[in-house]
């Protein structure tokens, strides 16, 4: 009993300081002092973290090649040339450029996750838009939006879904035919509101002579990484098909763009291990061990009576439950968090728990930080702090297009998963 | 007449010729741009905070932003600027960045114009326009709300066709 309190205790300290982050300790120091702690008190024996450690090697090996992919994608130019490409066909209406730079966003999700729309496709959006001299902020919207809208269109599309993928062994084919159509809906319905929403402000004409010609490191580098980025793509369709590790496929990605970077005289190890983030391998890995912890301690025992309890009732209602249990929780804290916690809950449910609820979880992890600003609460907190410093931030319209899409995704995913149940 | 004419990003040509008629040959013109940061500041916001889990080539892109916004602002003066070269008017241009709405306000403190002349996006609604939710016409642009409300010199508020 004191072991599950203090626990208890650690977990929902190191949770409030993800949320909060006191003096600016990052999040990946505040969840790896959670993680400490954990095993300190023997809320985690030490003997199980090889293993629980070791049982991660695709997803570390996953997010690790997708970082490297994305990169090296950004350094060949390929995100400026995707834009450029878009804006020379959709001219001269900022509307058809809006739909295919968002469409593109839903295409780079799906292939190259959605870290790379929300952090690399972005600040290249923002470039083509003050290029043409259209309103900057719809774009940027459109991009952190679709970033996550587009997420479980794959299950690559955002390196969480392994977790439950990887974990309940889901197929390509379960995925595609639970998920295919909540994606589909959720890309359409944002895009068409969004359209709706900014129609004033995209109301307007663009030249197309406002377009600087491209400038890249290497035209050969550029069109090889194309095919190398193309082969990955079939790759990670073929491994989901065959149930074959993805994080093989990233790592091959990875390694065959950093043997064409040699090959062109690009390569640049410094800048290359600059732009990883080698704080998330900190904050997953810290993160696998308090969820570890807080799962034998059976705390996550609640949320899998929770979950088995809202399967007992219709199942609309209980995809529905799920999927917004998760948005939630994802919002509140931090969607890697949730994602763990989401597939502790669902184990406690027995080897293969209901298809609808694993589906859901799925979209509501996904999803749910599209809620709020851009990402979680943790980044509201973090938004009203740059308030105090005199920044402005546009967090109060991030949040209304969040609170018009989110609910809308969720009701719908929830609708088309019991459908294809 | 000292005139200081604050350029947005569409429309420049346009404002120059609602105003040449108004100037002198001899008469100082002022172009200013202000590059918008809030969105920048924004778009930095959500890079630095808890979205930047995930790859981090973001790091080139600051140099590439600072570079268009550079870049862009240039080009939309050198294009007002031209315009008014052809009619005549020689003029000196000036690069800003913050709040558009405060600083041109900021700046033209600073220079006491006896002129301040500002775009009007959109040009005016018509005055019969039918009111609904989200599209009320006859309201200001945010920029040409808050220089018409704090201007303390006198104001020349031009028209601009939407698309121009």
């Amino acid at each position: 009993m004191a072991h599950w309190v203090l626990g208890l205790t650690i977990f929902a300290t190191t949770m409030a300081a993800i949320l909060i982050r006191p003096w600016g300790v990052s999040e990946a120091l505040a969840a790896l002092a959670g993680a400490v702690l954990m095993v300190a008190t023997g809320c985690l024996p030490p003997a199980e973290l090889v293993g629980l450690l070791a049982g991660q090697w695709n997803v570390y090996g996953f997010f690790l090649g997708l970082m490297v992919i994305t990169a090296f994608a950004e350094q060949a130019g390929v995100f400026e040339a995707l834009t450029s490409w878009i804006a020379r066909r959709a001219a001269p209406s900022a509307r058809r450029l809006y739909a295919g730079i968002f469409l593109a966003g839903a295409g780079v999700t799906a292939f190259l996750s959605n870290d790379a729309t929300a952090l690399i496709l972005t600040p290249a959006v923002y470039a083509l838009a003050v290029r043409l001299r259209l309103p900057v902020l719809p774009f940027m919207y459109g991009c952190t939006f679709v970033a996550d809208g587009a997420s479980f269109l794959l299950p690559f599309s955002n390196p969480i879904n392994l977790f439950l993928v990887d974990r309940f062994r889901l197929s390509l084919g379960g995925f595609l035919g639970h998920l295919l159509l909540p994606s589909l809906f959720s890309i359409g319905f944002n895009l068409a509101l969004f359209l709706v929403v900014f129609r004033k402000q995209l109301g307007v004409e663009y030249l197309v002579s406002d377009l600087p010609p491209q400038k890249r490191v290497s035209d050969r580098f550029f069109r090889s990484a194309l095919v190398v980025l193309c082969a990955t793509g079939g790759a990670y369709l073929l491994a989901s098909l065959l149930g074959a590790p993805l994080s093989v496929v990233a790592l091959g990605g990875a390694v065959g763009l950093g043997a064409l970077a040699l090959r062109y005289g690009v390569l640049d190890v410094k800048l290359l291990l600059r732009e990883i983030s080698w704080s998330l391998f900190v904050f997953i890995t810290a993160m696998f061990v308090v969820i570890k912890a807080v799962e034998d301690l059976g705390i996550t025992r609640t949320l899998g009576a929770l979950l088995a309890r809202s399967a007992g009732s219709s199942p609309f209602l209980s995809a529905l439950l799920t999927a917004s249990l998760a948005a939630f929780g994802a919002n509140l804290l931090n969607n890697v968090p949730m994602a763990l916690l989401m597939t502790s809950g669902l184990r406690q449910l027995g080897p293969s728990p209901h298809a609808g609820l694993l589906y859901a979880a799925i979209v509501g992890v996904d999803i749910g930080p599209n809620l709020t600003t851009v990402g979680s609460l943790a980044t509201i907190v973090w938004m009203f702090m740059l308030r105090k410093r005199g920044v402005e931030v546009t967090s109060l319209a991030y949040f209304k297009l969040g609170v018009l899409v989110v609910p809308a995704v969720l009701l719908a995913a929830s609708a088309l998963i019991w459908i294809g149940v | 007449m000292r005139v200081m004419c604050a350029i947005g990003r569409r429309g420049g040509p346009s404002l120059i010729d609602a105003i040449s008629a108004l100037l002198d040959r001899d008469d100082p013109v002022l172009l200013v741009h202000v590059v918008d940061s809030g969105p920048r500041r924004g778009l930095e916001g959500f890079l630095g905070g808890p979205a930047s889990h995930g790859p981090r080539a973001h790091v080139r892109s600051e140099e590439l932003l600072d570079a268009t916004e550079a870049e862009a602002a240039e080009r939309i003066l050198a294009e007002a600027r031209s315009r008014a070269e052809r009619l005549g008017v020689s003029c000196e241009v000036e690069v800003l960045r913050g709040a558009p709405e405060r600083e041109i306000l900021r700046s033209a403190a600073a220079r006491s114009p006896d002129l301040l002349v500002i775009g009007r996006a959109e040009g005016p609604p018509p005055i019969d326009a039918p009111r609904s939710p989200g599209a009320e016409p006859g309201r200001l642009g945010r920029v040409a709300r808050f220089v018409v409300d704090h201007a303390a010199w006198r104001l020349l508020l031009v028209p601009l066709a939407r698309d121009s």
